[in-house]
């Protein structure tokens, strides 16, 4: 028995062993790999040196035939092992705690386990219960309150167990848990484990973890059934013509709404969690060959290289994962409709689905996406290109109608026709501000109403858009504080920018540097703010695509400027569509059947 | 390295911005006195002139003072809307600047509609006027030029029913005008590029002034002919000024009274062009050929009593090509007289026959009156009007 004993710990101690020094090897190479690298020669140095005597030591150890806990040596090799680095940025995600095997212990022993594991809050919800012949096995299920479905735990888990008499008697360990899982319940979701970790985690997604007394392995069966807002319209893109179902809070609901519009095997929803408090579903979702291969990876290399505490929203991920931190400019697109993402996809372009919020990023996106809409497909291309051209020219008007009003009322007056001129002046006699004040005073307002409209509960804020259009608009001018004509220009630069609400953010702040511009150096100023604007834009790369494609004469200029008919549009977006570039077979309009083919 | 070369093209770049940018060029609307029309007069000192500057006045529309309610562009059909600053200086350039220090606002030239030459002044040497507008970047080169019938000053201080500034009045006038004919509207480009050349007779509009009891009109009463010396030469009367018209050929539409012995009738001519052809007679004078094409439409019709339509038609033509050719050549007969060649003869023959002209160019004032025209008109008749028969005329239907 002794010997037994001690060949056994001598086995574990060499096993030991071998795992650690192999471990730092392992470390050692990678360490090499990355520190060389960097040139950190010093940090190098002295990590192996450390790494060295921790070797000594357990070697020293193995001589003296000591009895190391085993344990230790595996948790002193595991703080100095350096961080894992990702593959494109910090350290990996989630860090797993040590496994733990559970020794068999008692019913009560293992809830109570499992509920400190889960922090021992009051929506645990433990329900023993007897089963089988005679009542004569015990169990118990835990879940969390809230995130799961009551009625689903009485009809799949807990009706059928205690309901089901033909179990068989005296039966211990996975013996009566296959009996249980393949006999008794009546779920299509189950897993068996034995890490209460695990375990536990599962119980947060809100699957119901079964305990069964004498079976070391427990059962994760999945109940998930909270509430959440049903699918609605969407608020950010309503549309005339075209489906109005929106995305949700609901992880799976939108992948699946998703899923609904590509009904092909080759889309792939690769999830993933981020978040190491959060642990946030998320989902990369991209059709196979029609993605190119290199964005997938980069999307999925960038996701993984996260280490974060949360994920609350799309705009976590979008500021984390993003190219041009320090732009303006959002280089990845957002949806709330499955339709756009839907086509997005199909252009080849990647979508992440995030768990708690109705947006779908999508990447890498172009800036003449801000101007295009779901219902430019919907409607006749000749409307839409018309629609189209407007909104680009919107855009225009919301960025430089007030900056090109302060540079010809300041520096070019020439430029304005007489007549206008005069009623211009007329309009500015008296007035106290410079234009430019007037125009910054009037700016300004209008941001703080849009900001005062937006936060207030709906119908305060309908009272302050009155006050503030009729109030402070009306009043401003009869009080000679500012002239009518600058009003008149302020408001279609707002009106203009509410008809791209993409760029909303951007518009207002180019248009503050620009009116800035405008009021130093007039006509001047606006040429070089509109050359810095046109080079800062051609700059942007959105995963590894400029920002502004399909902008250069290409065959994206299809759809771009105008949207010309869909029968044309023969191939995916040059910069995106990877193998399967062609979406349509042929290039040729729709011919009606002549009155012969018809007879036929 | 790369960073320093960042801040040396950074540290060259802004001030060359701040430098070439225009922030002192900067002026508020409130700040200046839009011009909009100057005006010259010969003043009782011969060496100087009289310098009119037209001002459009300012009003303050919704201004506190005035009450929420008014708006409108503020023109007032009862007070002028206009001021006149006057001074007799040596130059144009040399009076705005006196003014400039006599005026609470700066002067904006830029808006400048048209210069007004009054008749006096038209009397002599207009060339070192012209001068200041052609070096003064304030200055515009596309205003209208035109001579007052009488002064500058009446032409500004005229108080019109519709226009409460005379000058963009006027500006909108010859805008108007190109509508029929392009004659009247003559900018300072057209003028200056006459005045160059080296025969070409210059010409202007005459504007009137004429009275009513409370209001007042301008009425253009014909070409003033200035010579070569820019001079004040003569004066086309609006019946010469249509032998001019269609000897350029930009009389876009014409109404023409004809008496004959069979009774009288008006054609409306429209779509003339004109063909010029630059010929040298045997003895070697330069000469020019003018064909004149277009159509014309019977607008109204008296007499030609018991002729049928199929008689009438002949004879019209015919007298209608009579009548524009013969008042081309009364036109060009009052250029001889007054020596002044209007129809760019000369100009047109040194770029024909540039070798001879070599020999015409220094006797060209002998030589202009002896110059001829051959004009000839080959109208159209295109139309009868609404109606075929007169009430006077046979209608073969009757028979």
């Amino acid at each position: 028995m002794y010997f037994l004993q001690n060949s056994f710990a001598a086995a574990r101690v060499t096993e030991a062993g071998i795992r650690v020094s192999f471990l730092f090897l392992h470390n050692f190479c990678r360490i090499l790999e990355t520190k060389l690298k960097r040139k950190e020669t010093m940090f190098t140095h002295l990590l192996l040196r450390k790494i060295k005597y921790l070797m000594y030591e357990v070697n020293r150890e193995r001589e003296a035939q000591g009895d190391p806990p085993e344990v230790d040596i595996f948790e002193a090799a595991e703080e100095t092992m350096p961080p894992e680095p990702g593959p494109a940025r910090g350290p990996k995600t989630p860090q797993k705690k040590k496994l733990r095997v559970q020794p068999p212990k008692s019913l009560q022993e293992r809830i109570a386990a499992f509920k400190k594991e889960l922090g021992d809050t009051d929506d645990i919800k433990v329900r023993e219960f007897c089963f089988g012949p005679n009542k004569s096995y015990s169990a118990a299920v835990v879940y969390i309150d809230g995130l799961t479905d009551h009625q689903l735990i009485i009809d799949s888990i807990l009706r059928p167990l205690i309901k089901y008499e033909d179990f068989p008697e005296g039966q211990r360990g996975d013996v009566l848990l296959d009996f249980i899982k393949n006999g008794a319940l009546l779920s299509d979701d189950t897993e068996e484990s034995a890490e209460v970790t695990m375990l536990a985690d599962t119980c947060l997604n809100g699957n119901t973890v079964l305990i069964v007394n004498g079976c070391e392995k427990c059962l994760s069966i999945g109940t998930k059934g909270w509430d959440f807002r049903s699918i609605t319209e969407p608020q950010t893109e309503p549309v005339v013509k075209g489906p109005r179902e929106g995305f949700t809070e609901n992880f799976r609901t939108n992948t699946s709404m998703i899923r609904r519009k590509i009904k092909s095997p080759a889309l792939r929803m690769d999830s993933m969690k981020i978040g190491r408090k959060t642990s946030t579903d998320v989902a990369v979702i991209y059709l196979e060959n029609v993605a190119k291969p290199e964005l997938v990876a980069t999307v999925k290399a960038r996701l993984k290289g996260l280490d974060v505490d949360s994920i609350m929203e799309t705009g976590y991920l979008e500021e984390y994962i993003e190219d041009n931190p320090f732009s303006i400019f959002s280089t990845i697109g957002y949806t709330e409709k499955p339709d756009v993402a839907a086509a997005k996809i199909l252009e080849g372009r990647v979508a992440v689905v995030v768990d708690g919020t109705p947006f779908v990023l999508t990447m890498p996106a172009f800036f003449v996406e801000s101007f295009q809409t779901a219902e430019d497909y919907y409607n006749r291309p000749f409307y839409a290109s018309l629609t189209r051209l407007m909104r680009l020219l919107s855009y225009f008007f919301a960025v430089y109608s007030l900056p090109i009003f302060i540079a010809l009322t300041t520096f070019h007056q020439e430029l304005l026709p007489s007549t206008l001129l005069f009623t211009i002046a007329n309009a500015r006699e008296g007035t106290p501000f410079p234009v430019v004040l007037e125009g910054l005073i009037l700016i300004l307002s209008f941001e703080i109403l849009r900001e005062a409209g937006l936060r207030l509960p709906r119908p305060i804020g309908q009272a302050i858009s009155i006050v503030g259009a009729l109030v402070m608009g009306e009043a401003a001018v009869s009080a000679g504080l500012v002239g009518s004509p600058i009003v008149i220009v302020v408001a279609i630069s707002a009106v203009a920018g509410f008809a791209i609400p993409q760029q909303s953010d951007t518009i207002s702040i180019t248009r503050l540097i620009m009116m800035g511009l405008a009021a130093f150096l007039g006509g001047f100023g606006l040429a070089l703010g509109f050359l810095a604007l046109l080079l800062h834009l051609a700059k942007l790369k959105s995963f590894g695509v400029p920002f502004f494609a399909s902008v250069n004469p290409t065959r994206d200029l299809q759809d771009s400027f105008i949207r010309v008919p869909l029968w044309q549009m023969e191939y995916r977006p040059t910069l995106l569509a990877g193998n399967d570039k062609k979406r349509k077979i042929k290039k040729e309009p729709p011919v009606p059947e002549t009155a012969d083919a018809q007879n036929q | 390295m790369r960073k320093i070369s960042k801040f040396i093209i950074i540290g060259i770049v802004l001030p060359i911005v701040f430098l070439m940018g225009s922030c002192w060029d900067n002026r508020e609307l409130d700040s200046i006195a839009i011009v909009t029309g100057i005006g010259i007069d010969a003043a009782e000192d011969t060496d100087k002139q009289q310098y009119l500057l037209q001002i459009q006045k300012a009003q303050p529309t919704a201004g506190a003072s005035k009450g929420g309610s008014q708006k409108g562009d503020g023109e007032q059909s009862g007070g002028s809307s206009t001021y006149i600053l006057k001074n007799t200086n040596l130059g144009l350039i040399s009076a705005v600047n006196d003014l400039r220090k006599a005026s609470t606002r700066d002067l904006y030239l830029n808006h400048n509609q048209i210069l007004v030459i009054g008749r006096d002044r038209a009397k002599y040497c207009l060339r070192p006027e012209i001068d200041s507008f052609l070096r003064e970047h304030e200055l515009r080169m596309e205003i209208w030029v035109m001579m007052a019938d009488e002064t500058a000053e009446s032409v500004f201080n005229a108080s019109l029913p519709q226009e409460p500034n005379t000058s963009m009045g006027l500006g909108r006038m010859m805008q108007d005008e190109k509508i029929y004919t392009k004659t009247y509207s003559i900018n300072l480009l057209d003028f200056i590029s006459k005045i160059n050349d080296k025969t070409t007779a210059p010409v202007l509009p005459i504007i009137a002034v004429r009275k009513t009891d409370n209001e007042d009109y301008f009425e253009i009463t014909g070409l003033a002919v200035f010579d070569k010396t820019c001079k004040l030469a003569g004066q086309l009367e609006l019946e010469l000024v249509r032998g001019y018209s269609w000897g350029h050929g930009d009389y876009k539409m014409a109404f023409l009274n004809i008496d004959c012995e069979y009774g009288s009738f008006t054609v409306s001519i429209n779509a003339i062009k004109t063909k010029e052809k630059s010929v040298l007679s045997q003895t070697g004078v330069p000469g020019l050929e003018l064909e004149i094409q277009g159509k014309f439409a019977l607008s109204e019709i008296k007499g030609f009593k018991d002729m049928t339509l199929e008689e009438i038609t002949p004879i019209v033509q015919r007298l209608t090509n009579e009548a524009i050719a013969e008042k081309i050549q009364k036109t060009f007969r009052y250029s001889q007289s007054i020596n002044c060649d209007i129809f760019e003869i000369g100009n047109k023959c040194s770029r024909h026959y540039p070798k001879e002209w070599e020999t015409i160019e220094p006797r060209w004032q002998q030589i202009y009156p002896e110059t001829f025209i051959n004009a000839k008109a080959n109208m159209k008749f295109v139309s009868t009007g609404k109606g075929l028969y007169s009430l006077e005329m046979k209608d073969p239907n009757d028979d």
